[in-house]
């Protein structure tokens, strides 16, 4: 056997391992995807055939019988909300900690690297505790302040590692000009951290699009539901309907997947960059 | 002075908002939990005694939560030894020349921007009603995955698996590519095959980006909730409760504040204990270098 018919032979084996794993990988999300489209008898008959006909009746007691719409909308606000200020927080705290020349900034650095370690689930019936001593349970305000609070160590850590390499001689340039510091902030600083930014908000925005635990703990049973609470009470309520479950969840993850394919680039950036 | 004074005030000031959701979301936590793992705190109540370590003596002792520890420690290490091995093989598979590599990226991905919680559903919906359908195909009746003592663990792992494999995958890709050609090229000249490669380069060269995935997936593993809470709400007898979950149960189903934390800050010296011996040897291979 020569080396080209080799390297043919190993290219074949690994065109058939990926593309198996692929199938493997994809199977689960297939299997949504067709018992969506099945009436319920049809899943108790078998999860795994193909559906009869084109039905189309569970995404439309979805839309117009749960509260899908009303969740839907309430998670894209908070992901709005949050992101942005997460962003906007991020991007001040680390440009404070990579110029600013004194020692408190070189200990609070400390400090927030040391966040990195103690993950929340560590510290969340504490939480819970201080939640509720400031009056936030089960409010917007509280969720969203408590998800920029655990979303920023990272993209702080980011954007100081980021503003750390920006050069000098553009701030002292726009001072001269005459700009206040704050002005040079907000027009010249934050421009020039836009690719780390949008990093940062792309990988944000997902996590806090499917978080579960802290919306369940700080945010319970307020109103409106996020995607995810809803996504558990409409579970509770239509158990066994897996026609209308499947559905619920095919609908509410075409929006996340598109946004993936759209934000592929800078997803990739910041998981190699964290 | 003056401009000094003022230089001071406008990085003081940029640093605020983010100082103080830090000290409210997590200082204040991180020593509230601390402190209430040495009491006795009940749910809502305001009143409570300092116990000493009398919760961290009832653990040791509670048969139950060391159960939970057993059974995390076994998801946990079955997720990242074999989701790190698929990780790197997937990654070692779509770095070479390959058709639909972006496309195929996708598909391992695509299980990681979905909610852990959605994704926990959508697996007991494969538990529960696809292999039992597969099952009857192939004539075995009434075995049920996630109510089997032995298998529930490894079921969960496997979920656990197919959410995170795409994301470590990413990371090796990255230090996969950041392997100079030269070398590779070289290495083919001198008549390397591809274990050569893979044994004396390209392992060897990735290795610190290894260790970083050992470390940041066994803290993500120790920590499932999710999974247990929307799979088998940590049954079958408790075979299948994790940690976290318990914690969970403790402090709001049993409303005993002061025992979940300190079930947590056990939690706590597991995960850094591990990423502490993890360092450990990262550090001393790096030094042998």
């Amino acid at each position: 056997m020569d080396r080209k018919t080799g390297n043919k032979l190993v290219y074949g084996i690994k065109v058939i391992c990926v593309w198996i794993l692929a199938a493997v990988f994809l199977a689960p999300l297939l299997l949504v995807v067709l018992n969506s489209f099945k009436t319920k008898g049809e899943i108790m008959t078998s999860a795994i055939a193909l559906p009869g006909s084109f039905y189309l009746d569970n995404f439309i007691t979805i839309v117009s019988k749960s509260n899908f719409v009303s969740s839907f909308l309430c998670s894209l606000f908070i992901v709005a909300v949050t992101t942005s200020l997460t962003v906007l927080v991020s991007a001040m705290a680390g440009y404070s900690l990579a110029k600013w020349k004194s020692r408190i900034a070189g200990i609070l650095m400390v400090v927030i690297m040391s966040t990195l370690f103690v993950p929340f689930q560590v510290y969340m019936v504490a939480m819970i505790v201080v939640v509720r001593d400031l009056g936030l349970t089960g409010s917007l305000l509280g969720l969203i302040l408590v998800y920029i609070a655990l979303g920023m160590p990272v993209p702080i850590f980011l954007c100081r590692s980021y503003a750390v390499g920006m050069s000098k001689e553009i701030e002292e340039a726009a001072i001269i000009d005459g700009c206040s510091k704050w002005t040079m902030f907000l027009r010249i600083i934050l421009p020039l951290m836009k690719p780390i930014l949008a990093t940062v908000a792309v990988l944000n925005a997902l996590w806090v699009w499917g978080e579960f635990l802290v919306a369940f703990l700080v945010y319970g049973n307020g109103k409106p539901m996020t995607l995810p609470l809803s996504q558990r009470y409409f579970y509770g309520t239509y158990s066994n309907q897996w026609n209308l479950i499947l559905a619920n969840f095919l609908i509410s993850s075409i929006p996340v997947v598109l946004f993936y394919v759209v934000m592929q680039k800078y997803i990739v950036k910041g998981i190699t960059a964290g | 002075m003056k401009k000094k004074i003022k230089s001071n005030l406008f990085y003081g000031l940029l640093l605020l908002p983010a100082l103080v959701l830090f000290v409210l979301f997590f200082i204040i936590p991180v020593v509230q939990s601390t402190w209430l793992s040495f009491t006795d705190s009940y749910g809502m109540k305001s009143t409570y005694n300092f116990v000493a370590f009398d919760n961290y003596k009832e653990a040791l002792r509670d048969l139950s939560f060391k159960k939970t520890i057993n059974a995390t420690t076994k998801y946990a290490l079955l997720s990242v030894i074999f989701g790190n091995i698929l990780s790197l093989v997937l990654a070692l598979l779509l770095d070479s020349k390959l058709k639909f590599k972006n496309t195929l990226r996708a598909v391992f991905f695509i299980p990681n921007i979905m909610s852990l919680l959605v994704v926990g559903y959508i697996w007991s919906f494969v538990y529960t009603s696809v292999f039992p359908d597969i099952f009857t195909l192939t004539g075995i009746k009434n075995f049920t995955i996630l109510g089997n003592k032995t298998l529930v663990v490894p079921a969960l792992a496997v979920v656990g698996i197919w959410n995170a494999a795409g994301y470590y995958m990413v990371i090796y890709i990255a230090a996969l590519q950041g392997i100079s050609e030269d070398l590779m090229e070289a290495a083919r000249i001198d008549g390397a095959g591809f274990y050569h490669l893979l044994r004396y380069i390209r392992l060897p060269l990735i290795a610190p980006t290894i260790f970083t995935c050992l470390i940041l997936s066994v803290a993500a593993h120790m920590k499932v909730f999710e999974l247990p809470y929307t799979m088998t709400s940590g049954g079958p007898v408790g075979m299948s409760t994790t940690m976290v979950y318990k914690i969970y149960t403790t402090a709001f189903n049993a409303n005993r504040n002061g025992y979940a934390a300190a079930q947590s800050m056990i939690l706590f010296i597991i995960i850094a204990s591990i990423t502490l011996v993890l360092n450990y040897i990262m550090k001393k291979r790096e030094e042998k270098l």
